[in-house]
């Protein structure tokens, strides 16, 4: 049987994460039963984190080293908040388990992609990656709502899902800031990668900003949440191969 | 749900609005105002304000604008995107000094001339350059002018987002109409924050009260201590340079501390992809001979020492070197490239500008020569690896060679040259000053962003004044409220026929 240390071990909590996700968007769209869907899609969710977690704490997995790792967090993240902010959805649940479970099933064929030279460790630097997933899933979601016209979006629901996200990667910046400072005295010098997180959070601020203070609405509004998503998601999957092929992470 | 009254507005252009902006913008001075009752009254309407005041009206305007603030931003963005493009020099490395130089030199190895093109346009230091300083001074002082617009109630100014109106037709006369109003207001939590009476008209500009109100303006109120803090390390700060050390190595820790470090232990657990789950430093600062005080320090683990704070920047490889003959007795050893005080056991070493390190072994007629490599796929070792190569010294004949990917010896003829994998850290010392306002600083704009979103500023805009029959209220509130319940829920308690 394998062990916790064993890396085969989080397969056998993804894996079945990424079956029931599917199953939820299986319920959702053709056996159209609401609250079935919601609790599988929670339950696959829950158990792709928990592997992803258990990866991380055993072999030092992170989302800013493992691109599919990344993929398969914003999946789950997206899944927890369809079923927390759209629990009277169907089409999006099921949209939102689709994402989740073939995300999951991406981590699953492909986790040994690693971006070399990506060491950052400790408890503030995974909490930075936790809640810049979790702005990177709420913002996909918010997104997908935003332009798919079934969903029925409207300019409320942009407005604070801007505004959550923001709030998302504040407390992400926060955590790197506290863990820059534990680690080199530094809080304010975060390095190429974290300049990019910090362009993601300037960018997600300007979308809130014209949002909620300068009337964007309609068209601007959903236009200003796809780009800040694209924004977000490149930075998460790129930043840091893109700091590699530069060379900026020796100097 | 409420119908739309008004086609959709931008700014402040009807009559309602000049006469509310007129209204509230010709007062006398707050000093002139009865403290504590908020009344102001009117002085004639279209007056002329003077130059001075419309000046003052329009800056104030101009600076807590939206557009202001997309600008700083937008401005911000463009800096930290070329920061994560551009190789940036650590505020730590003075211009001219040789740590930059060093770094200068390592920048152009990899870049090539383009390095000096950028250096020459101060984009190898975006962060420390005039201009990014200033764009942080903008932006503190506008979020100081929006911190007061938020909290200061008379510091009103007309609106610049879209509004939408809402008018209601009501029987009752313009006090009770008022009177209801206040009850409304009270209901869903606002109060107002100015009024004023023109031609028989009430005018006045509703927001939250409570907490509610204040908490949104605590992130530009933590914005403020978060940039003080760095004028105060930049200032009052002090940063030692990085201190390499190898097992049983002393260094200084910077000439204005009077101390020095020597690291006397390590501790730490490998993972299988090579990185370290774990790893802590014993170090002993020592002033002089004494030993001042033991601490551990480890990655985002410092230690604290009487307003010193010590930091672990990094580890890298390092060995420790002896020699025996066949007999078993030790050989003292030289280091070529360093201190070449002969030693029976030699800790040497290997970073980013030395890999290759050099020792002569007299008694022996021997010169070993260590190569490290980070891995060395050529010879399978995933690894760290070191390439031993042993010399005859009087004719520099290859004696031995071999490949190390752990801990062992070499032998050549009847000497062994013995090498144990070993680890160095990098250490600093610094004394930070501005840390705790810029924590206080960052902890305020994290709860002010928190009562963004949970409690958002809210403004409402209304008049009421009488007609023939009864009296109508208008209201006026950003156009995303509209359909927001605190609004429905004011116009329900205020209302008792609404005009279609």
């Amino acid at each position: 049987m394998a062990s916790l240390a064993d890396p085969a071990w989080p397969g056998l909590l993804v894996g079945p994460g990424a079956l029931l996700a599917l199953m939820a968007t299986v319920v959702a769209w053709w056996v159209r039963r609401g609250p079935l869907s919601r609790w599988l899609l929670t339950a696959g969710c829950l158990l792709g984190t928990a592997g992803s977690v258990s990866m991380g704490v055993q072999s030092g997995w992170r989302p800013s080293n493992r691109p599919t790792l990344a993929l398969a967090a914003t999946g789950m993240a997206m899944g927890l908040w369809g079923v927390a902010l759209c629990g009277q959805n169907r089409r999006v649940q099921g949209l939102a388990g689709l994402v989740a479970g073939v995300a999951m099933g991406t981590f699953l064929v492909a986790p040994d992609v690693v971006v070399p030279g990506v060491q950052d460790g400790g408890l503030w630097f995974a909490l930075d990656e936790v809640f810049f997933v979790l702005a990177c899933g709420l913002l996909l979601l918010g997104s997908i709502c935003v332009a798919v016209p079934t969903f029925r979006p409207n300019d409320a629901g942009a407005r604070w899902v801007l505004a959550l996200g923001l709030l998302l990667q504040t407390m992400a910046l926060g955590s790197r800031a506290v863990g820059v400072q534990l680690a080199w005295g530094a809080y304010w010098w975060w390095g190429p990668v974290g300049c990019w997180r910090l362009a993601a959070w300037l960018s997600t601020a300007i979308a809130a900003l014209g949002v909620w203070q300068m009337g964007w609405a309609g068209r601007p509004a959903q236009i200003a949440m796809l780009v800040v998503t694209v924004v977000l998601l490149l930075v998460l999957l790129g930043s840091a191969p893109l700091v590699r092929w530069l060379g900026l992470g020796g100097l | 749900m409420l119908p739309r009254m008004a086609p959709r507005a931008r700014a402040l252009t009807t009559r309602f609005r000049r006469d509310i902006i007129s209204a509230l913008a010709s007062e006398p001075p707050p000093s002139v105002l009865e403290r504590g009752s908020g009344r102001m009254t009117f002085i004639q309407p279209g007056a002329a304000t003077n130059a001075i005041q419309r000046v003052a009206n329009a800056a104030w305007r101009l600076a807590i604008s939206p557009r202001t603030a997309l600008a700083t931003l937008a401005l911000l963005l463009v800096a930290t995107v070329l920061g994560g493009l551009l190789p940036q020099a650590s505020p730590a490395l003075e211009r001219g000094s040789s740590q930059y130089d060093a770094w200068l030199g390592e920048a152009r190895s990899q870049y090539g001339a383009s390095v000096d093109v950028l250096e020459s346009l101060g984009l190898l230091g975006v962060f420390s350059s005039r201009l990014f300083r200033l764009l942080l001074a903008l932006a503190s002082g506008a979020s100081l002018l929006r911190m007061l617009h938020l909290w200061v109630p008379s510091w009103v100014s007309p609106c610049h987002f879209p509004v939408e109106r809402h008018s209601l037709s009501l029987r009752c006369d313009s006090e009770e109409t008022w009177q209801r109003v206040m009850r409304a207001l009270a209901a869903t939590g606002q109060r107002l924050a100015r009024h004023a009476e023109a031609r028989g008209v009430r005018y006045a500009v509703a927001r939250r009260k409570g907490p509610e109100r204040w908490v949104p303006g605590l992130f530009y109120l933590g914005l403020l201590p978060l940039l003080l803090a760095s004028v105060v390390e930049h200032q009052w700060g002090w940063a030692g340079p990085p201190v390499e050390l190898a097992l049983g190595e002393t260094q200084s820790l910077g000439r204005s501390t009077g101390l020095a470090v020597r690291l006397d232990q390590i501790a730490f657990v490998p993972r299988d992809d090579g990185t370290m789950q774990r790893f802590d430093s014993l170090v002993l600062l020592l002033r002089g001979a004494r030993m001042e005080k033991r601490v551990v320090v480890g990655p985002g683990k410092p230690a604290a020492y009487r307003g010193l704070r010590l930091y672990q920047l990094g580890v890298g490889p390092s060995v420790q070197v002896c020699a025996h003959t066949a007999e078993g007795n030790a050989l003292r050893i030289k280091d070529m490239l360093g201190d070449p005080t002969p030693q029976r056991a030699l800790r040497l070493r290997f970073s980013g500008q030395q890999q290759e390190q050099l020792l002569a072994i007299p008694e022996a007629d021997l010169v070993v020569r260590l190569l490290h490599y980070p891995s060395l796929q050529t010879q399978g070792i995933q690894g760290r690896a070191l390439h031993v190569q042993i010399n005859r010294a009087s004719d520099g004949h290859l004696l031995a060679e071999e490949y190390l990917a752990d801990s062992g010896q070499v032998g050549a003829g009847d000497t062994s040259v013995r090498v144990v994998f070993e680890y160095c850290v990098t250490l600093r010392a610094k004394r930070e000053p501005g840390l705790f306002l810029a924590a206080a600083g960052g902890l305020l704009m994290l709860v002010g962003m928190v009562g963004f979103v949970v409690c958002p500023p809210r403004e409402l805009w209304l008049s009421v004044r009488s007609r023939r029959r009864g009296s109508v209220c208008e209201l006026e509130v950003a156009e995303s409220d509209i359909q927001a319940q605190w609004f429905l829920g004011l116009v329900s308690e205020i209302a008792e026929v609404s005009d279609g």
